[in-house]
């Protein structure tokens, strides 16, 4: 699994583009590497998706505790590029209503 | 109906396993898993549709054997059979899990947001019938996941949207 951030501190934004699989054996990089860089206040977070090419419970786990730790230090999550089958997968649990996904 | 596919799986004579894996119980097999079924669903010419909901549904069952009843122990090991007939494509999953009780699996309810929890229903929900046959003696599990081939009866799922 790839993961690279990019910053924009004047927007207080952070991108993180991913790339591989999401089952339990990855999660924890991906966790361990936004839950370092999460920032006092109000920040936004972006997950680009678009090179994730397979997602199951664990890794949307990983992402509902992601968004309640951000939501914590008033930031915002936003998903980015799913591809239909990840995306299918956030329908079957209806978590798509709980992320914004763009 | 559940049990007419029960019994349509019963009656599966022995040549119907087309392959079976013995499979080390550790996190790093799931991506390989991944590959073998897709190349076992592409071999057989079951389309495409079906690869997408059986990787999902047998990751979740590996991951909760890996996670839940061997607690990440690679020393521990399971097995992974694929069965087809014409009407069924089956993936069957062997492993050791004194104490489990299928029925006590939680139902989750989705508008309370939790981290875990949804493995099972993700594979109820993807699959067309999955049964938990247990042994309290040897605390073998058995678990069947079955989509119906070439069925208006099939639940669909996500890949087939």
């Amino acid at each position: 699994m790839k993961i690279e951030c990019k910053i924009d501190s004047d927007k207080k934004i952070k991108v993180f583009q991913v790339e591989g699989e999401l089952d339990v054996h990855h999660v924890k990089n991906l966790k361990a590497e936004i839950m370092d860089s999460i920032e006092p206040e109000g920040w936004t977070y972006e997950i680009d998706m678009e090179k994730v090419a397979y997602l199951d419970s664990s890794g949307l786990g990983m992402l509902v505790y992601i968004k309640k730790e951000i939501g914590r230090h008033n930031g915002k999550l936003r998903i980015l590029h799913l591809n239909e089958q990840v995306l299918n997968v956030f329908k079957l649990t209806k978590l798509d209503e709980f992320f914004e996904i763009a | 109906m559940q049990k007419r596919i029960q019994k349509m799986i019963d009656q599966m004579p022995p040549n119907a396993t087309q392959m079976k894996m013995h499979v080390k119980g550790s996190s790093e097999t799931l991506a390989l898993i991944r590959r073998v079924i897709a190349a076992c669903v592409q071999h057989l010419k079951l389309g495409d549709p079906l690869i997408n909901d059986i990787k999902l549904a047998t990751t979740e069952a590996c991951t909760n054997v890996i996670k839940h009843a061997y607690k990440f122990n690679d020393a521990m090991s399971f097995e992974l059979a694929i069965k087809t007939s014409a009407e069924l494509f089956v993936v069957e999953v062997f492993y050791q899990d004194p104490g489990f009780v299928p029925e006590k699996i939680p139902v989750p309810n989705l508008k309370e947001i939790k981290e875990g929890g949804l493995g099972v229903y993700i594979i109820r929900s993807i699959m067309d019938h999955v049964n938990y046959i247990t042994d309290a003696k040897s605390g073998r599990v058995r678990l069947q996941m079955v989509k119906l081939l070439n069925s208006k009866e099939s639940t669909g799922g996500p890949g087939e949207n």
